[in-house]
């Protein structure tokens, strides 16, 4: 898989959860760092996410703020 | 109905000059404040004169400089809705809707007060002063007011700029109604990329005075050129097939693969429009695997246009539509994206809004 989107981090999933069309996952990615994705519950059932799977986060250059 | 228009007038510090035709429905001038938008509009409406050219609506010449025609403004049988309502606020809602009645001769009259109340939804403000409603139904009775005067043409500019998000939402449904109700040339000026996307029949792209691009929505935005300025992205058109109320989400078919957005209020079978941001896709070259982005699209790359920094503009061939990626140049190079390729075009359901 080649993908135009430069942040792929690997990880843990520590949290799944479904809101009435979205749901919240969390991935663990290591050094305490934990990122939240927002996606639709089908792909949750889609990917068959549930915590402890091995999952990326997949993020846009365009899409990260910088905090300092 | 046709307004055709062909004017040239010397501004501030440019020239406006443009050539335009239009029919039934709406015909967005969209361009950033000061290209000249309002200008047009306030030559169309009679409350500027141009220094050449003609103007005329169905087959009535209101301006011909070469001959010297000039038809006032009050002659012109044309509506315009302002910003702001402009209401007169020692009338009542009722009073103001008939202003503009009285001043239109009997023969010319088309429809009555209650089918204008009823499209706009404002029978319950009838017997309300002006100082008494919100943004939004200032404007539909301002509306109103334009319509009773039986108009062959309707000037909008900027309508909804000075309401908020809620209010603006509670407005578009009711200027959809009326386009799709009247045979009525509406002359929208916006410089929202979301009014546009999902009012508009053609836009034109105004730039400096002149007519940058113009077309149907989904060619126009797609200009990437023309929008960078704006957030810019794309319009897709698309069938309903199905309402997943499980999944909270409205299942579309488009030539370039199936889409999913949030619930959409379109029965299956209706048309809706999609609006995908740049920023918003991702490529991938090869099986995508799996991931939780709902939306692949089947596409090709048609052109690149590099921006300042790092980004990329990659414009695309998705079934038909044209539709636009912002990627970086790193992305480019290692996807290895050149005119021709074939690509996978990414969106998060999450990410689209449609009408």
């Amino acid at each position: 898989m080649k993908l135009s989107a430069r942040n792929q981090l690997d990880g843990t999933i520590v949290a799944v959860e479904k809101g009435q069309t979205t749901a919240r996952v969390k991935i663990d990615i290591g050094h305490g760092l934990v990122i939240t994705s927002s996606i639709t519950n089908e792909a949750v059932d889609d990917l068959a996410l549930k915590v402890g799977d091995k999952a990326a986060a997949v993020i846009k250059a365009s899409d990260v703020m910088i905090g300092k | 109905m046709t307004l055709s228009i062909a004017v040239q007038k010397k501004l501030g510090g440019f020239t406006l000059d443009v050539a335009l035709e239009t029919g039934a429905g709406v015909t967005a001038l969209f361009g950033r404040s000061g290209s000249g938008k309002t200008s047009l509009v306030n030559l169309i409406a009679g409350l500027a004169r141009p220094d050449s050219g003609r103007i005329v609506l169905d087959g009535r010449t209101l301006v011909d400089t070469a001959n010297g025609v000039f038809v006032p403004a009050g002659r012109r049988r044309i509506g315009y809705v302002f910003q702001e309502g402009r209401l007169f606020p020692h009338l009542s809602v009722r009073s103001n809707l008939l202003y503009g009645r009285w001043l239109t001769p009997k023969a010319r009259r088309w429809g009555t007060l209650d089918e204008v109340v009823d499209l706009l939804g404002i029978g319950p403000l009838l017997g309300r002063r002006p100082r008494d409603l919100s943004g939004g139904e200032k404007q539909r009775v301002a509306i109103g007011r334009a319509l009773l005067a039986s108009p062959d043409c309707l000037l909008m500019d900027e309508p909804l700029a000075a309401l908020d998000r809620a209010r603006k939402a509670e407005i578009l449904p009711y200027i959809e109604r009326l386009r799709d109700a009247k045979r009525l040339p509406i002359v929208y000026v916006s410089h929202s990329v979301e009014e546009v996307a999902r009012l508009a029949d053609a836009v034109a792209l105004i730039d400096n005075g002149r007519v940058a691009a113009l077309g149907p929505v989904s060619e126009v935005f797609a200009h990437l050129e023309a929008v960078s300025d704006w957030e810019d992205g794309a319009v897709l058109e698309a069938i309903v097939v199905a309402q997943d109320r499980a999944a909270g989400v409205t299942r579309l078919e488009h030539p370039a693969g199936p889409l999913t957005v949030p619930h959409l209020d379109i029965a299956v079978g209706g048309r809706a429009r999609v609006r995908v941001r740049a920023r918003d896709v991702v490529l991938a070259v090869g099986e995508p695997g799996r991931l939780s982005v709902r939306n692949r699209l089947a596409a090709r790359v048609v052109a690149m246009a590099e921006g300042e920094g790092a980004e990329v503009g990659v414009r695309l061939d998705a079934g038909g539509s044209p539709m636009l990626a912002r990627v970086t140049r790193d992305a480019v190079r290692e996807l290895e994206l050149a005119p021709g390729v074939a690509v996978t075009a990414l969106v998060k359901a999450v990410a689209l809004d449609g009408t």
